[in-house]
This record gives structure tokens, C-alpha cells and sequence, in this order.
């Protein structure tokens, strides 16, 4: 089974066999699509639901979905943290204390990788279950050097990180923390927002600076799903970070075989869960 | 507030100035004994030095620059007529007003000015020594972290930012206001001209190289030299800056004194102005190449694409420099992607990596156009390419594009200088009880 690319899980199944030496070969696809989602009533999380409480349309048509038992999906945290010059001293030690806080709360069949961006976006450890490496990466992040050649590079290092995270198997949690805008980018918001429309990942940002509506790290987490926050103090990175991580752990992951739907461009999804006061969010749709 | 080297800064205008509608007083032996020894400070002065001179002045208000105005008219009189005697100055439309010095301060006067004469050394020699001086303290790191206004005199705000955030604003005197009003006392049309307009070129150029963006002094460079396509060509990249992210992210938040406005329009307004000017320098000067990449890249913004297209196709040539064929190509690639043509965009990125292999925008557009395209294991393996690129190797002539076009500006700073100061090499001088005696 392999990703698209497109936000779209594709189950390869190589149905013809050789006609003729030198002759053509055929094939046919069936797709999956996965939708990552938060059922929430009251902003209490709402547990225990299954299949039968869900109800899918893709482009408008109702979709026969199945519930993926999220136990069963090991999970990629991918850090993005900025370093740039103003991530230093107290700033930076709660950033530290906050990555190190999620790292605790996962659990051996789980990965994650560490990114920061400055005035450019560098692997600071590649995805990987040895969560003790990435704890030491996290220990050793220092701030770039002030001055005239900083930047902040956040859109790049989101595309890289959703680009690099994005996979057939388990669950992406892009983690993203900034404490400024983005100055330098060679890609473009309206790119990288149209980019995350291919995504499996789910996105989360947090920043010290407001994401009011607009701005590149709220449109760029609530394209995948996923919200940012602000926080008024770095002393609540931990627990902003924790309650992230609390949060991903308890969405629901669904999947169904589109059916009857048109054929390539953007598809629309609604979800929604039976019951009063019930919220859902997920990705509010895929391109093919 | 302290100016460092590496902060940028923005120019904001603040409204009305109280000090310089303010009257002239009428005795002003004072005011002549600082004249003389602003005389001596200019008269010593070597290019490019902050001299004893040269600190003294940059301790000076703006009301004290300002003030330098009416002796320097009654000192140029004192050159042609020795014996002038009693002097007059008009402010702000009002009837003229007399003014006077006591003998001993006008005797000093005097002497001063017979003895550039003797010197051989005019009015026009002074004021151009004088233009250098207050250039290089407009420069000078130092003279920059050292506010003297607070009161609106000066007529700016300095915004300090980094990064997109704020750091600081303040006020300092303007001393490139005091050059520039000074050189308007040089008549047009003669030979002074070709120094003034190179003038301008160093001055815009330094002061885009060390991120100082100033719509004021574009504007009076544009003022006096319209039909300039250097200077044109600098109003271009001032506003393609000022529409940046980085400048966007300032502006938007800026906090500034009470009657300080920013004269940063919005993104599109910043483009078109860019736009426009860059299109005047090509009608100028149609073969700026370098003008030609920075309009095709604004076009793009502005989502004028055949244009843009137009513009950057071709500009690839051997004989530029490399990084002006890699911004060619980078700015091509994207104006082609932008317009749906992802193998034209394909090959100019492809082109542009080829220029700089460690570039980091190269490889994410790339990786871009891939993952678009719906090939994720192309676009990770040109993610994987740019990260595990040694960290101490990875350079990449995008960030430098701000301010690119001013890789020459220490060279045509200098030329500025050196040519307004044809008149001989600084004298030694020296002050007793603040008169000054030069050898």
C-alpha cells in the first residue's frame, strides 16, 4: 500500500499478469482515503465512538467509512522549532523543557525528528524511534547568531517538515513552535497552504506572537486539521505542548474508499458524529 | 535606544517641527563662535575619518545644524565683502530680520573667511568639504547609537528592527538633511552636477547596504535627478524592500512616537512604485540587466506573468556575475510555476542550482514542483539533499538579494567623497579657546 501524495491513501494491486512477451500490462488502484479527526462536546474530548457514529461525504456524496483503531498507528511527532536570534535564554530553555516534556509521553513503537528554521530550515535529528537522540538534539539547539543575516524561515520549514513527515504508515504530528512571522522564505504562503491539501500530516502551531485569522501558522495548521495557539508566556510551552500531544492521541482515524466521487481536483470532506453539541475538526478536504 | 551595526532601520517622518519655524535670534555672536568652529571641523577633515572635529559637530541638536544656515549665508558675504557689516535673514516668510554680532565674534568671522581666500579656497570648496563631513557622520556607527533629539527637531524617527520584530526607535540628528540642503546651495547646471548625482548614488547605495531604508533621501535624489537610471534603479529596489515580508512584519506592528508617520504604503502600492521605477530605468538605460531581473521578479509579485516572463526569459548570459544569473533564473523558475509551465520552471531552477550547488531556494523549489506534481519521493529527496548539506557550507545568494545591488557601494562612496573634496587634503588645525588657527 502506498500514499499518493495527495492527502490520499492508495492500496497498489497489480491485477494483470504478462499477456503477451513484450506486450502491455495493466493495472488497477483502489484508494483509500484517511480523515484524521477531533470529535470534541463542550471542548470535552468524546470517546468510545465507532464507525457507525460517523457520517462522511466526499465532494457531497456519503462515504461508507471504516474506524481505524488509532492504538494500532504508531505516531511521528516532527518538531519545527524556530532558533532564530530572539529564541535565546529563558525563551529557549522552556522550548527545550517543553520538547522534552512530549518526547516523555511517547511510547516505544513511537518516532520523532527535530527541525528548526532560522534563516534556514536544518535536520537537527531525522525521524527516529531513538527518542534518546532526539531528546540530546533538543538539549543542544542554540539561538542563531543576532544580526543583519538572521531570518525566519517558517514556511519553508513547515513544507520541508510536512513533506519529510508525510507517510503510508502511522500518524504525522507536525509541532510547530515560532516566536516571530516568517521573513525569508523562498516559498510562498499561498503555496505551501495549497501544499497541505496533498498532507496526511496533522499540523499544530504555537507561538508567543498572536495567530490571528490570516496568518500563515493558523490558515497552515487548520488546512491539516489540526489549531494553533498562543501562548502568553514561554512557562506555558509545556503544557500548551503537552495538551497538543493529549489531544492528537485521542482524535479518531477514519478511512473509507471513495465512491461515486469525480475524479481528480479538490475534493470537499464534511464529518460529523451523530448527537447534540457534538464538534468535529479535520481536514476540510483533499486534492487528487 | 543603541544602533547597532547589523539592525536595520526604517525612516519615519515626524510631523511638525517646532525648532525650525522658530525665530532667529538676533544677537548671534554665539552662534557665529560654533559657525567658526564648524568651519575648522570641515576645513580638518579627511574622508571617511570621525575625527576630534567630526564628534564635536555629532554632539550637535538639530536646531544647532540648522542654525549653521544663516551664518554660512553671512560668511559667504564676509568672502566677497570683507567689510559687510550688518546682515539680514528671512525665515518663513516673513520680513527679513537684522541681525548682528558683537566686533569681536564678526572680527573672527573675518579673519576666518579672508583667510580661505587667501587659501584659494571658495565657497563652493567649503560647502562641498562641508557635504563630506556631514556624510560621514551620517555613516558613522558611533554617531548613529548616539541620540541627541528627542524633541521632533530633527523632522525622523529612526525604527530599529531585526528579524521582523521592532528593537528600538529614537531620533538622532539627520545630517544627510544638512548635506542635502547644503548641496542646493551649489547652482545647477554646471559642472558641480556629475559630483552631486554620484553623491547621490553613494550615499542610497551605502545606505541600502547597511539596511537603511530611507524614502526621504530617494526622493530628493529623484527630485534633483529624475532622468539618473542608477538612481532610478535604486527607488526600485528601496520599494521592492519595502514590500518584503520582513519589512511588512515591522510596519504592520510599529509602534513610533506620537507625530511619527512611516511613509510605507501597502504591499501592492511598495510593488507598483517598484515597478514603475525599475520600468523608467529600462527606458533610461535599456541594457541594466540587473534592472531587468528585479522588474520581471516584481511583475511576478504583482501577478503580471507574461510580462515578468518577458522580462527574465533571456537574461541568462555568461559574462554577468553568477549571482545575477542565479536570481535570473530563480525568478524565472518561479514567474514560469506561478503561470502553470512546470518544466520551463523545472529547468530555470534546475539552472539556478547548477549556479550554486549548496543553495538552499533551489532545491525547495524543486522539491515544490514535485510534490505538486504528485511525486512525494522526488520532492523528499530533494528535501533530503538540502538538509544533510554540511551546515558550515550552505550559503545561498537569495539572502543576499536585498541588498545585492548594493555590492559596490563602498567603492562608490568613497568615489562620492574623493570627488567633492578636490579642493586639497584636510589642514591641521587647532583651537584656542574655541578659535580656531589651521596651518
Amino acid at each position: 500500500m502506498r500514499v499518493s501524495g495527495l492527502g490520499v491513501l492508495v492500496a497498489t494491486v497489480t491485477m494483470a499478469t504478462t499477456i503477451v512477451a513484450q506486450g502491455p500490462t495493466f493495472s488497477s488502484r483502489r484508494e483509500i482515503v484517511r480523515v484524521d479527526a477531533l470529535v470534541t462536546r463542550d471542548n470535552q474530548v468524546v470517546r468510545n465512538l465507532t464507525a457507525a457514529d460517523f457520517s462522511v461525504t466526499d465532494a457531497g456524496v456519503p462515504q461508507q467509512v471504516e474506524l481505524i483503531s488509532f492504538e494500532t498507528l504508531p505516531l511521528s511527532v516532527q518538531f519545527v522549532f524556530d532558533d532564530s536570534a530572539s529564541v535565546s535564554g529563558e525563551r529557549l530553555e522552556r522550548l527545550r523543557d517543553g520538547g522534552r516534556a512530549v518526547i516523555g509521553g511517547l511510547t516505544v513503537r513511537d518516532q520523532a525528528g527535530l527541525l528548526t528554521f532560522g534563516r534556514a530550515v536544518d535536520r537537527r535529528e531525522p525521524l527516529t524511534p531513538d527518542l534518546t537522540r532526539v531528546r540530546a538534539a533538543i538539549d543542544r539547539m542554540q539561538a542563531e547568531p543576532g544580526g543583519s543575516g538572521g531570518g525566519t524561515t517558517l514556511i519553508d520549514a513547515c513544507y520541508a517538515a510536512m513533506a519529510l513527515a508525510d507517510s503510508d504508515v502511522g500518524r504525522a504530528l507536525l509541532l510547530v513552535f515560532t516566536d516571530g512571522v516568517d521573513t525569508s522564505s523562498w516559498l510562498t504562503q499561498e503555496r505551501v497552504l495549497e501544499a497541505a491539501r496533498r498532507s496526511n500530516v496533522v499540523a499544530y502551531g504555537v507561538s508567543t506572537a498572536p495567530v490571528v485569522k490570516g496568518s500563515f501558522l493558523r490558515e497552515f495548521a487548520e488546512r491539516t486539521g489540526g489549531s494553533a495557539f498562543h501562548v502568553e508566556s514561554v512557562a506555558d510551552l509545556r503544557t500548551t505542548f503537552l495538551r497538543i500531544l493529549d489531544e492528537f492521541r485521542q482524535r479518531y482515524v477514519i478511512s473509507y474508499t471513495p465512491n461515486n466521487v469525480p475524479g481528480s481536483g479538490w475534493h470537499p470532506l464534511t464529518v460529523r458524529v451523530r448527537g447534540r453539541n457534538i464538534a468535529v475538526r479535520a481536514r476540510a478536504g483533499y486534492s487528487r | 535606544m543603541r544602533f547597532l551595526a547589523a539592525t536595520l532601520v526604517l525612516v519615519a517622518v515626524v510631523g511638525s517641527t517646532p525648532h525650525a519655524q522658530k525665530d532667529v535670534v538676533r544677537e548671534r555672536s554665539d552662534q557665529a563662535m560654533r559657525f567658526l568652529a564648524w568651519v575648522t571641523a570641515v576645513r580638518s577633515h579627511a574622508p571617511g575619518v570621525v575625527d576630534e572635529g567630526a564628534r564635536d559637530i555629532a554632539t550637535w541638536t538639530q536646531a544647532m545644524l540648522n542654525d549653521l544656515a544663516v551664518e554660512l549665508a553671512n560668511f559667504r558675504i564676509l568672502m566677497r565683502s570683507p567689510k559687510a557689516s550688518t546682515f539680514s535673514v528671512t525665515t518663513g516668510g516673513k520680513s527679513p530680520q537684522s541681525i548682528y554680532y558683537k566686533e569681536s565674534a564678526l572680527q573672527r568671522m573675518r579673519e576666518a573667511a579672508a583667510d580661505l581666500v587667501a587659501r584659494r579656497v571658495s565657497d563652493i570648496d567649503l560647502i562641498e568639504q562641508a557635504v563630506v563631513l556631514h556624510t560621514d557622520l551620517a555613516f558613522h556607527p558611533e554617531i548613529l547609537a548616539t541620540p541627541v533629539e528627542t524633541s521632533g527637531a530633527s523632522g525622523r524617527a529612526l525604527l530599529l528592527f531585526g528579524d521582523g520584530a521592532q528593537l528600538g526607535v529614537g531620533e538622532t540628528a539627520d545630517h544627510l538633511d544638512v548635506a542635502r540642503k547644503l548641496l542646493q546651495l551649489i547652482p545647477r547646471g554646471n559642472t558641480h552636477d556629475d559630483d552631486i548625482r554620484r553623491w547621490y548614488e553613494g550615499t542610497l547605495a551605502r545606505q541600502q547596504a547597511i539596511q537603511f531604508w530611507d524614502t526621504q533621501h530617494t526622493e530628493a535624489a529623484l527630485e534633483r535627478f529624475p532622468e539618473a537610471p542608477e538612481l532610478q534603479f535604486l527607488a526600485g529596489c528601496l520599494h521592492e524592500v519595502l514590500a518584503s515580508a520582513a519589512i511588512r512584519a515591522v510596519v504592520e506592528r510599529a509602534s513610533l512616537p506620537g507625530r511619527a508617520v512611516l511613509r510605507v504604503d501597502d504591499e501592492r502600492d511598495e510593488l507598483r512604485k517598484a515597478a514603475a521605477a525599475f520600468a523608467r530605468t529600462l527606458q533610461l538605460r535599456p541594457d541594466f540587466v540587473e534592472a531587468r531581473i528585479h522588474h520581471g521578479h516584481v511583475r511576478t509579485r504583482l501577478g503580471e506573468l507574461e510580462p515578468a516572463l518577458s522580462a527574465l526569459r533571456g537574461v541568462d548570459d555568461a559574462r554577468l556575475e553568477p549571482e545575477l544569473r542565479y536570481y535570473a533564473a530563480m525568478f524565472l523558475g518561479d514567474a514560469a510555476e506561478a503561470a502553470g509551465r512546470r518544466d520551463e520552471a523545472g529547468v530555470a531552477y534546475a539552472r539556478a542550482l547548477g549556479l550554486f550547488a549548496t543553495a538552499r531556494s533551489p532545491r525547495l523549489a524543486l522539491s515544490y514542483l514535485a510534490w505538486q506534481g504528485g511525486d512525494r519521493p522526488a520532492a523528499q529527496t530533494q528535501l533530503e539533499s538540502l538538509l544533510t548539506a554540511r551546515e558550515d557550507s550552505d550559503t545561498d545568494p537569495m539572502w543576499g538579494y536585498p541588498t545585492f545591488q548594493a555590492r559596490d557601494a563602498d567603492v562608490a562612496f568613497a568615489d562620492a567623497e574623493a570627488r567633492l573634496t578636490q579642493a586639497g587634503p584636510p589642514l591641521k588645525c587647532t583651537k584656542t579657546w574655541n578659535v580656531p588657527t589651521c596651518e
